[in-house]
């Protein structure tokens, strides 16, 4: 069996102000497998995936497609991470799609004209060139989650992880969503309040909470165990 | 806010002036300026030929004129106000009308440049200009962000005078500095994590604390020949006043 | 009028190069300042924090009489980020301002920034920095949104009147105490919003390292009110700028301020007064662009080091 892509152990955080978030987490991510995590508000799901790509550290183990992250590793563990976040704005904060998709390339020390040449390539193959100049304030939420995975996956990373990526999407735009993410290689880890768009893109499921991964296994049985449905 | 998004739209067309590099249109736009800046404040006709000059790239961006002209009479109140006092204090009528022409024309200039420019455009040839990678970097961000910002502002407003329509006298002065001052704390520290959360994604883009800028498309013998023959043109118009008479 | 945002054609030649000369160095210590926080995020946080001052200047706080005022934020923004990067953000302002909304001019970029980005930042920091840790907190904060707004004003009328744009005591009068009204409204504007910040997250606040000094902090307020109050009043002199001048052993007011390197130069062709001008005009952009790049190149010499 092959080494997992994301390897955690006894990870545990607390925030500067006090707050435990993590309370010891264990878990392991095989090569192009996908997970949906589930959890209530404020149960850790957003500040366990901050840690993968080290912008939080907390203690505890945290391998990375075999590295140990450590603040020598930070830079080649957030190249093997592609992090989604939950607000496409915090994400596009270039002036235009193409200067934003170009950015990750830019600054990990490819040429300016590399850079361009893989961010068209990029943006082409997700179907959103006609957007290249345009101002991320003015795209919309669907048009916004498309641009940033354009940024993330300009970088070819080993895991893509994703946080609450349906958030203020229509339901066309959520079923776009979970078809562009079943069709990428990519293992992902998949933070989600709803329990059937982590079925359509994801089989296993890890259940937080309260800082521990309370439950895992296939989909169903996790959100039948924790009750995870609407009425 | 209405004036800079309409020069944003603008700024999308295709004249000939729209597809010179940025850095050509804003070299050229502060000659212009230095031309306007140093016409002798007694002789405000010595303006005529450069405001002629203005006219002809004015036609030729193909930017609705008139439109162009109104909105730009927004930077006027000031030279009118020192203008009219110079006016009323010497009788010096000429000064007072330099003052207006010359201020209101340099402003015009500034509005061609940003009709015809796109500002991601603008601040990229700014930092091949030599400008601080930091500063430029600052400005992309502000410009990205202000809309946003601009209208959290405006929801909390909003929210604001919904919740206590009638419900709360209007001359509770002191409740009211109370909620305004608690809501701009508020936005306050909703930019902290919003500048939080864009900071994490640049790191997490591989940001290592260096700003690396993609190089605008290069300046081109057009774009050389455009600012040779501007420059010529604002040198001769700000000239044929002294040479004529 | 109450930002004083000066356009284009007002400013007479010496005077905006001299002030964009001035304002290139102080700009660019700000920025070298600014780079060494760069680690904590500095520059997204920079940008955010200009965009709140624009929404911030929507927000009305109500004075008398159904008139409204609202917060300028230098004083504000030298508190909680720090001078050196109130500084840049103020910078970043003042040119899109000018370039968006064409709200101050382009040459008039240095005028302004040094008015409102390093004065009215520095001198709203002052009172700040000496009284912040003792019990005249309150009047520090107050004081600092106070000069901050005073001290650009006094700086831009300074500019005016030595640029030759006429103004008697009358004006300079009413002008004065629509000034001291806006800066004593920045002052309780300040000090309600910084308390209100306060009590979200302390940490937001800056805290001066170093001795609390409350007689230094008094003593610096008093002597930048001052240096204000005698601006005012030499402007109100019907030729205040021009007398002291004379008094200076100075013929031409432009000679002062302006002592160009090509004074004596001519060109044969372009003899005359606007000549000389032209190229004194160009010759302050070149130096302040030869500046900019001396400025950069250092800065990434430094970075790479
Ligand atoms: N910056 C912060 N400072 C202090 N406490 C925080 C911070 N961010 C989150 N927390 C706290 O840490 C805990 C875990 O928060 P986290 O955001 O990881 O939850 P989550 O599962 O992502 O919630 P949600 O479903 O609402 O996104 C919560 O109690 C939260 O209040
Ligand atoms: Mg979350």
């Amino acid at each position: 069996m092959s080494l997992p892509v994301i390897d955690v152990r006894g990870l545990q955080y607390t925030y500067p102000d006090g707050t435990p978030a993590l309370r010891g987490i264990d878990f392991q991510l095989a090569a192009g497998e996908s997970v949906a995590i589930l959890g209530a508000n404020g149960s850790g799901k957003t500040t366990f995936l901050l840690h993968l790509a080290g912008l939080i550290r907390g203690d505890g183990d945290l391998r990375i497609g075999g590295i140990p992250l450590t603040d020598d590793t930070l830079t080649d563990v957030r190249g093997k991470i592609g992090y989604v976040f939950q607000d496409s704005d915090d994400q596009l904060f270039m002036p235009t799609v193409l200067e934003d998709v170009a950015f990750g390339p830019l600054h990990t020390g490819m040429d300016p004209a590399e850079s361009l040449r893989r961010a068209h390539e990029i943006i082409a193959t997700l179907g959103i060139s006609h957007l290249a100049n345009r101002a991320p304030y003015h795209l919309s939420a669907g048009e916004k989650k498309r641009a940033a995975l354009a940024g993330v996956l300009v970088m070819k990373p080993e895991v893509l992880v994703f946080d609450e990526p349906t958030t203020f999407l229509d339901p066309p735009g959520q079923n776009d969503l979970a078809r562009l993410l079943s069709a990428l290689p990519q293992a992902k880890l998949i933070a989600t309040h709803d329990v059937y768009f982590a079925r359509r893109v994801a089989k296993r499921a890890v259940f937080f909470a309260d800082g521990r991964i309370a439950g895992d296994g296939p989909v169903e049985a996790v959100a039948d165990r924790f009750h995870w449905r609407l009425d | 806010m209405g004036h800079s998004l309409r020069l944003d739209e603008w700024a999308r067309g295709a004249s000939v002036l729209h597809r010179l590099d940025a850095r050509a249109k804003l070299i050229s736009v502060l000659l212009f300026l230095i031309a306007v800046s140093t016409t002798p404040p007694a002789a405000p006709l010595a303006l005529l030929p450069i405001a002629a000059l203005f006219a002809l790239a004015l036609a030729l961006s193909a930017l609705p004129a008139m439109e162009l002209l109104l909105r730009t009479a927004i930077v006027l109140p000031f030279p009118v106000f020192f203008g009219l006092i110079s006016w009323l204090q010497n009788g010096n009528s000429s000064f007072a009308a330099a003052l207006v022409a010359r201020s209101y024309l340099s402003a015009l200039a500034v509005a061609l440049l940003m009709g015809v420019t796109p500002l991601p455009e603008l601040l990229r040839g700014l930092r091949a200009l030599g400008v601080p990678a930091v500063l430029v970097m600052v400005l992309q961000s502000l410009v990205r962000y202000l809309q946003l910002v601009v209208d959290h502002a405006l929801r909390m407003r909003r929210a604001a005078l919904c919740r206590d329509a009638g419900a709360l006298p209007r001359r509770n002065r002191q409740s009211l500095w109370h909620r305004a001052s608690g809501a701009l704390a508020v936005l306050f520290g909703r930019s902290y994590a919003r500048a939080e959360g864009v900071h994490h994604a640049m790191l997490a883009r591989g940001f290592r604390g260096d700003f690396v800028s993609l190089h605008p498309a290069a300046f081109t013998a057009r774009d050389w020949r455009f600012l040779a023959l501007s420059a010529l043109a604002i040198a001769l118009a700000r000239l044929a006043p002294q040479v004529a008479p | 009028m109450e930002c004083m945002h000066i356009p284009d054609g007002i400013l007479s030649v010496p005077v905006w190069a001299t002030l964009n000369a001035a304002a290139v160095p102080g700009v660019g210590w700000a920025v070298r300042r600014a780079r060494q926080g760069l680690a904590e995020g500095h520059v997204p946080l920079l940008g955010v924090m200009g965009a709140f001052v624009f929404a911030a200047q929507r927000m009305n706080f109500p004075v008398v009489f159904g008139a409204s005022g609202h917060l300028l934020g230098g004083a504000l923004l030298s508190m909680t980020l720090g001078p050196g990067a109130a500084t840049i953000v103020l910078t970043s302002i003042l040119i899109l301002q000018s370039l968006l909304f064409q709200d101050g001019g382009l040459l008039a970029l240095g005028a302004n920034t040094v008015n409102m980005a390093l004065i009215g930042v520095w001198a709203g920091w002052l009172p700040y920095r000496f009284l912040s840790n003792g019990n005249l907190r309150t009047l520090g904060v107050f004081a600092g949104g106070f000069l901050s707004v005073l001290a650009s004003a006094a700086a831009a009328i300074c500019e005016l009147r030595l640029s030759g744009v006429p103004m008697n005591a009358t004006i300079v009068g009413v002008s004065t105490a629509v000034f001291v009204a806006t800066a004593v409204l920045e002052g309780l504007i300040t000090v309600a919003v910084l308390q209100a910040v306060e009590r979200l997250n302390p940490g937001w606040l800056r805290k001066p390292q170093g001795l609390p000094s409350r007689s230094a902090g008094l003593l610096a307020t008093a002597s930048v009110l001052m240096m204000i109050g005698g601006v005012f009043y030499i402007s109100a002199l019907p030729d205040g700028f021009e007398s002291l001048a004379a008094r200076l052993g100075v013929a031409s007011r432009e000679q002062i301020l302006f002592a160009a390197p090509m004074a004596d130069y001519e060109v044969p062709f372009l003899a005359g007064e606007w000549g000389r001008k032209a190229l004194g005009g160009l010759a302050g952009l070149t130096i302040i662009y030869g500046l900019c790049l001396t400025v950069g190149r250092l800065l990434a010499r430094q970075r790479s080091a």
